[in-house]
Order: structure tokens, then sequence, then C-alpha cells
């Protein structure tokens, strides 16, 4: 407990029938991967299953970033046309990644 | 020229099971081309990824796979090799069939339950975060169309088979909202299924059910972290992992793998029970039409335990070679 957890990027869920299309490179947050049921389908290969219509897209910075610049990134995707329905802040505690990856 | 079928032989204990397998497939005249492919340790240890891109295409190319038992390395951001090739190949149908052997001695006689496991959401979608110091979250992920592919499956089943009930087990009297989903999705496939008996049952009661009262079960339906625990608990009313068949289906690709681990520390032993491969072999074979071969096969396997040749786990003290060699000793008598 106490531990600083500090803020590298964000999963945004986004709902589109197909994989969702956005810049590689937001300032420092680069998009790592877009996951689908928690199974990566971006960067290719995509697995071919019928997607459901809610897609994770993990949006990751090597160097901290404040919680603005995760705000303006939210913003663009809405200023995208895309809806989201959920986000969720990514943290790096001691070197550490505090969330887990796609299969 | 045999049908096609890709192999892994897998890790730990993996190697020696399979080459069991080979033995007794042969000496039931079972015509297969094995195409090898790699997963699991060895291909982390070569600094490839724990199932490799080309792995998971051949398997879809050739649609069907035995797969031995793989280790999931231990450690941070390692994945399961076992439930990436669910994943990425869409498995989203776990067959489990739990059925007593002869010679097995168990306190639950004439067991015969068939486990449906959905295989792709609920929390092994692996989606977990730190959210704030010392406070996690894991996502629950339940879809109406993930469940209704498993109730569908599990209800078509009975069907096919002449089974009477189907059962779906949740806990939506907690979880309303995702186990709710699972479960109003079960009941509304059940209407398409009118000669199929269907119950529901909240997950805590039905494993106390089936220790008490498991012949009033047939076939199980349940999301994918139940059904990993309840599957489990069933193998082992059947007599432990080491019996335990089971299998993978998607749209256009199975693979067939046993319910138990690698158990590295028995490697090299000779010692370990290849039934739950071989029963998984043969569900394989039926599912590739070879029917005289799988009733061979289970017939030689129910013969040699009923006379007594049993590896240690069931009780018995022969080795893997001398339990392979009484099966195919079965199969050419």
């Amino acid at each position: 407990m106490g531990k600083t957890m500090n803020l590298h990027g964000v999963d945004i869920y986004v709902q589109s029938d197909d994989i969702p299309k956005f810049a590689e490179q937001n300032g420092s947050l680069k998009l790592a991967f877009i996951s689908n049921r928690g199974t990566k389908v971006f960067p290719p290969p995509a697995p071919k299953f019928k997607f459901i219509s809610i897609f994770r897209c993990r949006f990751l910075s090597e160097t901290e970033v404040s919680p603005a610049d995760i705000d303006a990134l939210v913003k663009s995707v809405s200023d995208a046309g895309y809806q989201w329905a959920q986000c969720q802040k990514l943290f790096i505690q001691d070197g550490v990644k505090q969330f887990s990856e796609p299969y | 020229m045999g049908c096609k079928v890709c192999l892994i032989r897998g890790d730990g204990t993996g190697p020696e099971l399979v080459a069991s397998i080979e033995k007794i497939l042969k000496a039931a005249n079972v015509d297969i081309d094995w195409i090898e492919v790699e997963a699991g340790l060895k291909c982390v240890e070569a600094g490839k990824p724990i199932v490799p891109d080309d792995t998971i295409e051949k398997i879809r190319e050739v649609g069907v796979a035995l797969k031995a038992p793989m280790t999931t390395p231990i450690g941070k951001g390692s994945v399961s090799p076992n439930v990436t090739l669910r994943k990425r190949l869409d498995l989203y149908a776990c067959v489990r069939p739990v059925k007593s052997l002869p010679g097995v001695v168990t306190p639950f006689k004439n067991l015969d339950i068939v486990i449906f496991r959905e295989n792709t959401e609920d929390l092994y979608a692996q989606i977990e975060y730190m959210v704030s110091p010392g406070v996690a979250h894991t996502i629950k992920l339940i879809t109406e169309a993930g469940s209704e592919r498993i109730a569908r499956a599990a209800f078509q089943f009975a069907k096919d088979n002449g089974r009477k009930r189907v059962t779906a087990v949740h806990k939506a009297n907690i979880m309303k909202i995702a186990d709710g989903l699972f479960l109003r999705t079960c009941e509304r496939v059940a209407k398409d299924y009118p000669d199929i008996e269907f119950y529901d049952n909240i997950v805590d009661n039905q494993c106390m059910q089936l220790i008490t009262k498991w012949e009033d079960y047939d076939i199980l339906v349940l999301p994918n972290l139940y059904g990993d625990i309840v599957s489990d608990l069933a193998a082992g009313m059947m007599g432990g992992l080491g019996l335990a068949p089971g299998a993978n289906y998607g749209e256009n690709c199975a693979i067939f793998e046993a319910v138990h681990g690698s158990a590295p520390r028995y490697a090299g032993l000779n010692k370990v029970n290849p039934t739950a491969l071989l029963l998984t072999s043969t569900l394989m074979l039926g599912h590739l039409g070879m029917h005289d071969q799988k009733k061979a096969i289970e017939g030689a396997l129910d013969a040699t335990l009923a006379e007594g040749t049993k590896t240690y786990d069931i009780g018995g003290t022969a080795s893997t070679t001398e339990f392979t060699d009484a099966i195919c000793s079965q199969l050419k008598g």
C-alpha cells in the first residue's frame, strides 16, 4: 500500500462492429494492440472469429504521461466518431506493469 | 493415406504419453498422418512465443490436433499455451465426458455426465488491472453470443446422443447481470429443444449435488470458470485426472487434450497413466469418423483395467509401458 503507481496509458473499450482504426502514435501514447474478448486482433494476424461489438484499444507510453494526456486521447477517440463504453488507466509500479496482456 | 492430424508432444510427461498413444493407435490399425507442430516450453526457451503463429495457422488449416499437456511458465507476463490455443482458434466448446471405468474403484458408481464448458469468455478473457494501490479489478466477460453457442452445443449433443436433460450451472443469484445473461440465454435456447429436459442450478449447490446425487445429472453447461472447477471435481469422481479426457471444439477446428497437466516431476519415470490422453484420442477418432477403432480401443482399455492392470495413480503397479503393452495385447488378442 502507498507505493506510487505511475500513469503510462489507457485501455479504451470502443463500440464498433469491426476493428477500429486509429493513428498508431498519439503524442507519446502508441496504439499497442486492439483485442476482442481478450484476444489480440491488431496488429495482424487477427484470429478468424466473429467479433463482439466491444474492442479494447490499448494506448501505452514508454514514459509517464499526465491525466490530461489521457483525457485528450479519449476525446480524440470520440472526435474520430467512435463511442467508447469504458476506460481504464494503465499503471506501472516499480517497473512492473499493473495490467494483463491479451492472448 | 491416413487422416491428417496436428500433434503437439507437450512438455514434462507429454512426450512419453504421446509415445504410449502412438503405440496403441498403431496396434488398433489407426491410419493417421501426424503433422508435428511446436508449442510450449521449448518455444519459450528458443525465444519464440509460447504458441507460434505458424502453429496456430497449421492447426487451423488441418482442422484437428491432438495435444499432450504443456507447462505454463510461472512468472509475470506468461500466458497459458492451452488458453492461447483455445482463444486464438476460437475453440468455444470444451467438452469433458466423465464416466465410470471398470476396475477403477470410486464411491460414484454409474457416473455418466458430459460437461460443456464455455471456453473463450468469463474471467479467462484475462483482462486484469491494478486500479489503485492494493485494489485489483478483473473483468468477467459474458456475452449473449458466447452463451448461446455453448448452450446450443450442449443441447444439440444431448439430442444427437439420446441424452435426456441439460442443466445450466451459474451464480445468477449473486452475479445477476453476467451470470443472469448466461442463464437467460440458456433458457431461451432450451425452448428450441422441447424434447430435452432443462434445469438450472447454482454452482455451489451443483458441486454438493454432484457428489450426493450424481446419477440425476446428464449434461451440464457452464461458463468458463465454473466449468473449469466442476470438470476437475467430476474428473476426481471418475477416479482422478489421469483418467479424464477432453476436447475443444470450434466452428471449423478441434483440439483434443487430456484434462491433466504436464506433471514435470514425473517426466522420464515411466510411471504416469496414459488413460486420459488415450480416451482423448478416442474422442478424436469419433470426430474423425473412425468409430470401429474407437470402440476397439475403448474395449481394450476396459478389459485391461478390469483385469487389474493399472498404473500407480489408481492403485496399481504397472508402468506406463506395461499398461500400454497390456492394452495393445488386448487389441491383438
